[in-house]
């Protein structure tokens, strides 16, 4: 499937998750794209990133919206709970889809293959390169930072060192980091133009992700979701 | 008709966008308790204006967006705002002093309580899932409305990863060989 397919679903699911407004309907929508997370590639991993983004965000949703701090220090009495930690949990329930669903739309496009769709998509050569040069350099980057961690562990730079002690590190670990890609940039910016960079809007990828004729039936089906769904909002 | 952006300055937006993705890594590797995301903005900012580090803060949130979780993406605007605001500073002559930079510093951090609070108060309730919801918890216990809550602990979170993200940008580009700073021609003055 094309990288750009698993993003167009993503808008019919934010407005169904903001027309539902009973928690029964989000729970069981929720559970739905949960099973569809768990059936896909790096299920552990992606199931992992979605717990570790909903479990404490019910934690802080919980403290903040039950008002427990005014009850358990103030001896306040907080009548309306019920309804505020309802209220509550249909926010979490509506986060927690639209965190799942992007889970989904995330495994149809792996870094590399979005680069490359990315690289040969339609939208204007600069816009394309900043959205995936990125992804390219940070490799380089991360790379270049094990490096420079490295070498200035040999010199005496102890990165677990007490605190006030690493953070005057992280000068001698950014600054090499930083100076050696600034000094990139010129070359990088000269290649470019010496390719013609921009001066003809198309170009040409040896490998460029097909868009077939079912990422042409999915949009089309996200298309008529979204519609259907905001025309029954607006018909309420 | 002219391009908005050179080469040179989308090649240099594109090392900030990566600067933000991996200096983050680096303040956790270093156990710090500071984010560090946007220090690429700073430095792009800080050498090409503005505009140039508005889009490095906007691209590098969708880009998280896309690579982790759309979280990242919803708070796009502020990573916008900050480099909006970093530029505008660094244009005025802010980060030609220590004092000037801490100032810069602070205005960046007010601009993210203002951009930040509405969507955390709105889009998740006022919480994000760390520590700080404590804090907006307290205050909300102690009289303050959520979006007041809210803005306070925005404020106090932001402001020392704002405050060393500023100092630490305006230090790498101070410390810039000046053949290399030569040429970035829009560069602000840092001395």
């Amino acid at each position: 499937m094309h990288p750009f397919t698993g993003f167009a679903l993503l808008p019919p699911l934010l407005l169904l998750t903001l027309r539902l407004t009973d928690a029964r309907a989000l729970a069981a929508l929720l559970v739905v794209l949960l099973v569809l997370v768990w059936m896909g590639g790096e299920h552990r991993v992606r199931l992992r990133r979605w717990a570790l983004l909903m479990l404490p965000l019910a934690a802080g949703l919980w403290l903040v919206h039950g008002r427990y701090l005014d009850s358990l220090v103030f001896g306040a009495d907080v009548a309306d709970r019920p309804q505020r930690l309802y209220a509550a949990a249909l926010l979490w329930l509506r986060v927690g889809c639209l965190l799942a669903g992007a889970q989904v739309a995330l495994r149809l496009a792996p870094p590399a293959r979005l680069t490359r769709a990315l690289f040969a998509s339609r939208l204007p050569p600069s816009v394309a390169y900043l959205l995936a040069s990125p992804l390219l350099l940070s490799v380089q980057l991360r790379r270049r930072l094990a490096e420079v961690t490295e070498a200035q562990r040999a010199r005496g730079v102890d990165p677990a060192a007490p605190w006030p002690q690493r953070a005057r590190t992280l000068i001698a670990l950014a600054g090499p980091l930083v100076v050696w890609t600034l000094s990139d940039v010129g070359e990088r910016a000269n290649a470019l133009d010496a390719r013609a960079f921009r001066s003809v809007p198309c170009r040409t990828t040896l490998d460029a992700p097909a868009f077939t004729a079912r990422d042409r039936a999915l949009l089309a089906a996200a298309l008529a979701a979204f519609v259907l769904v905001a025309g029954s909002w607006l018909w309420r | 008709m002219n391009p908005l952006f050179s080469t040179r300055t989308l090649t240099l937006m594109s090392a900030g966008i990566a600067f933000n993705m991996v200096l983050g890594q680096l303040a956790s590797m270093l156990k710090l308790p500071i984010f560090l995301d946007a220090i690429g903005t700073f430095v792009v900012a800080l050498l090409a204006g503005p505009l140039a580090a508005l889009v490095t803060g906007v691209a590098t949130n969708l880009i998280w967006g896309v690579l982790t979780s759309p979280v990242a993406a919803a708070f796009a605007p502020v990573a916008g705002v900050i480099g909006l605001v970093a530029g505008l500073c660094a244009r005025a002559g802010g980060f030609r002093s220590l004092p000037r930079v801490l100032l810069s510093a602070l205005l960046v951090t007010v601009a993210v309580v203002v951009v930040a609070t509405p969507i955390r108060a709105y889009l998740f309730g006022g919480a994000t899932g760390s520590g700080a919801d404590f804090f907006v918890a307290y205050l909300n216990a102690v009289g303050s409305k959520l979006i007041e809550s809210v803005a306070l602990t925005v404020f106090g979170v932001n402001l020392a990863d704002k405050v060393v993200s500023a100092l630490l940008a305006w230090t790498l580009v101070r410390a810039l060989p000046a053949r290399l700073s030569a040429t970035f021609p829009a560069a602000a003055a840092v001395r």
